[in-house]
């Protein structure tokens, strides 16, 4: 399989571990939705891969050191896909390989669903802006 | 004294008040899945925020929500932050960072957080009115 890695703005953007990587360490109350949900920091994806409407399968689920990677295989050619997550969220190792999920595309980013429930959102460089958590005092 | 009529100057106080029965008003410490709907929702309403964060002018803004009703003890606003504008540290672009002080769930702990606009529930923009 030919793969070539979106480098220039997908990955970039999600690779910004200014943004992304410093997270809280806890569940606070008042935060949003998008707080519990795992957030893509790295993506390593043919082109395209996460186009409107595809539908892929989870092949395999690895915790990392720093968060779990999903690997997504797409269901019209096999094309595969592997995603880092933040690591402080619980939801991310819930998912069990071969779950079939949805990719939506949003003006922010990408949103994989699961039966109309979110798994996990992948921000573009607009989505990974509004995105930061991180706790000041203990 | 200059520091302070400067900093003043640039205080912009943006209320976005929760109307609507479909506003996000930011997690509660129950944890209940999301539809792709309410995700899509709150990062509109997040990119919006910054939007009018931006078309502001301010550098500096005291953001305040209705998350409940607290009318019976004479209350209005049940969240606040101090939004601000940062340059990203390659200094590409300007982000909005907000500090607020949020509960740890299931505790009478608090700690202070630096969030985005997305992660800090200021999705609430269906109106701007006065403080009362």
């Amino acid at each position: 399989m030919k793969t070539k890695l979106l480098r220039p703005a997908l990955v970039a953007a999600l690779l910004s571990a200014t943004l992304l990587g410093a997270r809280a360490h806890s569940n606070p109350s008042d935060a949003s939705l998008l707080s519990a949900l795992p957030i893509a920091v790295s993506v390593a994806a043919p082109v395209m891969i996460l186009s409107v409407g595809a539908t892929m399968t989870v092949v395999a689920v690895q915790a990392a050191s720093h968060g779990t990677v999903w690997v997504l295989e797409r269901a019209s050619d096999g094309a595969r896909a592997s995603i880092r997550l933040s690591g402080q969220v619980a939801g991310a190792l819930s998912v069990a390989a071969g779950t079939m999920v949805m990719v939506t595309a949003l003006s922010t980013g990408w949103v994989i669903s699961a039966a109309g429930q979110a798994l996990a959102f992948i921000p573009n460089q607009i989505g990974a802006a509004l995105l930061h958590n991180e706790r000041l005092t203990r | 004294m200059n520091v302070l009529l400067s900093l003043a100057r640039s205080l912009v106080c943006l209320l976005f008040v929760l109307a609507g029965a479909g506003a996000q008003a930011g997690r509660t410490c129950e944890n209940k899945a999301s539809g792709v709907p309410s995700v899509e929702r709150a990062m509109q309403l997040a990119q919006r925020t910054a939007e009018q964060l931006d078309a502001s002018g301010a550098q500096v803004a005291v953001l305040a929500r209705i998350g409940q009703n607290l009318s019976r003890y004479g209350l209005r606003y049940s969240h606040l932050g101090f939004a601000y504008r940062e340059t990203t540290s390659d200094g590409a672009a300007t982000v909005w960072r907000v500090v607020h002080k949020l509960n740890q769930c299931g505790t009478a702990h608090a700690a202070l957080y630096r969030q985005g606009l997305a992660n800090s529930s200021w999705m609430i923009c269906t109106s701007t009115r006065p403080a009362s």
